[in-house]
C-alpha cells in the first residue's frame, strides 16, 4: 500500500513515484512541491524515484505568505 | 476576570485594572481598531497627532481567544497610529508573549507619555504577576539578541522578551519590535511592520519582559463544554491540514516555488523581469542546507501551534545564524536586490533581527538603492555594510532606517514601491493584482499579510473578480488577526461556522458567524478606515505607485489596469 496525501492506493512493484502521482486526483501541475517519507523530492527525479511497500507520499501546493 | 496594565513613561508608573467589559469581546486587530477610535471620540487623541508625541499610545493585546487551547490563540498585536504611515496600525505577530501575558491574566498593555528625565527602562511582570519598571540604561543600544539574553540571565529561561534593538532607540521609522520565540527566546517574531519599534523607542521602553506565572490565569467560559467541542474539532481539522500544508512542511520559504515561476516574486526592484536562479533560493536548497548543518523548520513559534513554520537556520559551520527566516525576507533582499547568497540573506535577516527593523522596509528600501545607483545589483556585502551603518546611526544608515520612501526620496528615485509611505511585499501587484488592490486599499499600508491574492483569483495576473477576492480577503484577515494566526486560519475555512462557536462557548450569547465575520471582520476594517480618514488620508492614498500602472512587466507582460471605479465600490459592505 502507498499512501498519497493519506489516501490509499496498491503497491506494485517497479512503481515509480512519477507513476503514483500521475495516477492519483491530486493536481500536481503548477507549483506542487512533493515529498516521499518526509523527505523533498525534485521534480526532474520523480521518474526515477522507485517506491517500496509502505511509502507515503505528499503533493503540496503552495500557497501565499510569510 | 481579566486585567490590563496602564504605562505612564511620563510618571514612569504602572497600574494594574480591571479590563474593560467593552473589549472582553475584542481582540488583536479588531481591539487596536475600536481603542485607538475611542480614543479619538473620547477627545485623548487628535487623529491627527504626531505619532512620535506624547498622545499617542502603544498599545500590545492579545486576541480575542487567548488563554484557551485553540490552536495559534497566542498571537500578539501591537497596536498604535502609526510612525511610518500616519494612520492606524496593528502589527501582529507570534512568538511567547501572548501566552504569557494571557496566563498572567492581561489582555492588554497600553504606554503612554513620553519621559520626562529622557531615561531607558523596561517593564517587568514577575511570576506573581507584580509589574513595574525598572532602570534599562545599562541595555541602551544593544542588539536584541543582547537584550534576550540579560533577560535570562536575571530571570531565567521561563520568560518572554519584547524588545527594540538600535533601530528603535534611533527613532527610525522602520524600527520593529522583536518578540522572543517559545522554547529558544530567540528574538526572531516580529511586530515588523509600521515603526511600532521607533513608538517603543521615543516612549523610553527597551523592552516588555515577562515572567511565566506560578499560579496562570483561568479562563472563565460560558459554556466550556461548546467551547471544547467545537476547539477540539477545529484543531483536529487544522493538525489534518498542516499535514499537506506547505508552511508546515517547509516554511513561508516555499512561497518562492510559486512567484519566482510566474512573475510575482520581485525582482530588482520590481522591474518585472524574472529571476531565472530563483532555484538557487528554493525549498530544496534551503532544506538541503538546514539538513546539512544541524538547522530545523517545523519549528512553533508559540506553544500549541499545529502549523509549526518557523525554522533555525545554521550557517556553513553550524552555528546557529538566525530563525524565523521568511519568505517575505529571502524575496526581497533576494531577487529584488539581484541577490541569491541564501546566506548572506540570512546574515542580513540576522541583523534585521538584532537591530530591531522591519525586513519588508529593508529588503525594498536595499533595491530601491541600488535602483538609484547607490550600490551595485546584488552587492550583498555592500546591503550588509549599510545595515550596519544603521545600527551605528552613521552615514546613509539613518536614511536607510527610515525605510523605502526616505530611501527613494533621498536619492532622487521615480520608482518606490510604497503605499502610505509602507513598503510593499514580495508579490508583484501586476501579476496578483487583488494583491495589487490589497496593497493600495489596506487602512495598514502595504501589508504582506492584509490580503494576498494569489492562487485565490481565477487568474492572478487578470482582471476578473480581483476586487472581489481583495474585498473578502482583507475582511477574513481582519478576524483572523483578532483571533488566531492567519496561517491556521487559512485551513480553518471549511469549518469557519465553528468560529461562532468558540465566541458563543467564550463569552455566551447567540451561535452566530457574524459575530466573527461582520464584528471583528468587517466592522474592523471600516472602522480602521474612518479613523484614517480622521487623520488626514483621502482616496489618493489608496493608490498604487504610477510606476506599476504605467511600466509592463516584463513576465507578463500585464500593468496593474484595475481601474478606480473597481477600487471605489470595494468597501460598499
Amino acid at each position: 500500500m502507498i499512501t498519497v496525501n493519506e489516501r490509499n492506493y496498491d503497491f506494485r512493484s517497479g512503481m515509480t513515484l512519477l507513476d503514483i502521482l500521475k495516477t492519483d486526483a491530486v493536481d500536481i501541475h503548477g507549483a506542487v512541491l512533493v515529498t516521499l517519507n518526509g523527505s523533498l523530492i525534485s521534480k526532474e527525479k520523480y521518474n526515477e524515484t522507485l517506491l517500496n511497500d509502505g511509502d507515503a507520499v505528499l503533493a503540496i501546493k503552495v500557497v501565499s505568505g510569510g | 476576570m481579566w486585567s490590563k496594565l496602564i504605562v505612564n513613561m511620563a510618571e514612569a508608573t504602572v497600574t494594574k485594572l480591571p479590563y474593560d467589559e467593552e473589549y472582553l469581546q475584542l481582540g488583536g486587530r479588531a481591539l487596536v481598531a475600536n481603542y485607538f477610535m475611542d480614543l479619538v471620540k473620547t477627545g485623548k487623541m487628535d487623529p491627527k497627532c504626531d505619532p512620535m508625541g506624547e498622545q499617542n499610545v502603544l498599545m500590545f493585546c492579545t486576541g480575542v481567544l487567548a488563554g484557551t487551547n485553540f490552536t495559534t490563540s497566542y498571537r500578539i498585536s501591537v497596536g498604535c497610529k502609526s510612525p511610518l504611515t500616519g494612520g492606524i496600525k496593528e502589527a501582529s505577530s507570534g512568538g511567547y508573549m501572548g501566552k504569557l501575558m494571557a496566563d498572567q491574566g492581561y489582555r492588554m498593555i497600553t504606554v503612554h507619555g513620553l519621559p520626562q528625565d529622557g531615561k531607558l527602562r523596561y517593564l517587568h511582570i514577575d511570576k506573581e504577576g507584580n509589574a513595574e519598571l525598572v532602570d534599562a540604561e545599562d541595555l541602551r543600544l544593544k542588539g536584541t539578541y543582547d537584550v534576550v539574553d540579560a533577560m535570562r540571565e536575571r530571570y531565567g529561561d521561563g520568560i518572554s522578551v519584547a524588545c527594540i534593538g538600535p533601530a528603535g532607540e534611533r527613532l527610525y521609522k522602520a524600527a520593529s519590535i522583536q518578540i522572543s520565540e517559545f522554547g529558544t527566546l530567540h528574538p526572531s517574531r516580529v511586530a515588523a511592520r509600521g515603526g511600532v519599534g521607533a513608538l517603543m523607542g521615543v516612549k523610553g521602553l527597551k523592552a516588555v519582559v515577562i515572567e511565566k506565572p506560578t499560579i496562570p490565569y483561568k479562563v472563565e467560559y460560558a459554556d466550556e463544554a461548546m467551547f471544547r467541542e467545537a476547539a477540539k474539532e477545529l484543531n483536529a481539522f487544522i493538525a489534518g491540514a498542516a499535514k499537506v500544508d506547505p508552511f508546515h512542511n517547509f516554511g513561508t520559504i516555499s512561497t518562492i516555488e510559486k512567484t519566482g515561476a510566474n512573475g510575482i516574486l520581485p525582482v530588482e526592484n520590481f522591474s518585472g523581469k524574472l529571476y531565472k536562479d530563483y532555484k538557487k533560493l528554493g525549498v530544496e536548497e534551503f532544506l538541503g542546507r538546514l539538513a546539512a548543518r544541524g538547522g530545523c523548520n517545523k519549528k512553533p513559534c508559540q506553544p500549541g501551534c499545529l502549523v509549526q513554520c518557523s525554522n533555525v537556520y545554521h550557517d556553513a559551520d553550524g552555528k546557529y545564524l538566525t530563525s524565523g527566516f521568511e519568505y517575505e525576507t529571502i524575496a526581497l533582499f533576494g531577487p529584488n536586490c539581484r541577490i541569491d547568497d541564501l546566506d548572506k540573506i540570512a546574515v542580513m535577516d540576522r541583523m534585521c533581527d538584532d537591530i530591531g527593523v522591519d525586513t519588508i522596509e529593508m529588503g525594498t528600501a536595499c533595491g530601491v538603492a541600488m535602483d538609484a545607483g547607490k550600490l551595485e545589483w546584488g552587492d550583498a556585502d555592500g546591503v550588509i555594510a549599510m545595515l550596519e551603518e544603521m545600527r551605528q546611526g552613521v552615514g546613509f544608515g539613518p536614511t536607510l532606517g527610515d525605510g523605502c520612501e526616505a530611501v527613494g526620496l533621498a536619492l532622487g528615485a521615480k520608482r518606490i514601491p510604497t503605499v502610505k509611505h509602507q513598503a510593499i511585499s514580495g508579490y508583484d501587484p501586476r501579476n496578483t493584482k487583488g494583491t495589487g488592490i490589497t496593497y493600495a486599499t489596506c487602512p495598514q499600508g502595504a501589508d504582506h499579510t492584509a490580503a494576498l491574492t494569489m492562487g485565490r483569483a481565477f487568474d492572478d495576473a487578470g482582471r476578473t473578480a480581483q476586487a472581489y477576492a481583495s474585498n473578502k480577503l482583507q475582511v477574513a484577515i481582519c478576524f483572523s488577526d483578532s483571533m488566531m494566526c492567519l496561517f491556521a486560519f487559512s485551513n480553518v475555512v471549511p469549518k469557519m461556522h465553528l468560529l461562532a462557536n468558540l465566541m458563543s462557548g467564550l463569552y455566551g450569547g447567540p451561535v452566530d458567524i457574524t459575530r466573527v465575520t461582520i464584528g471583528l471582520g468587517v466592522k474592523t476594517l471600516l472602522t480602521e478606515r474612518a479613523f484614517n480618514k480622521l487623520a488626514g488620508f483621502t482616496d489618493e492614498d489608496d493608490k498604487l505607485p504610477e510606476f506599476f500602472l504605467t511600466e509592463r512587466s516584463a513576465a507578463t507582460g500585464a500593468v496593474f489596469d484595475i481601474n478606480p471605479v473597481e477600487m471605489e465600490v470595494l468597501f460598499d459592505f
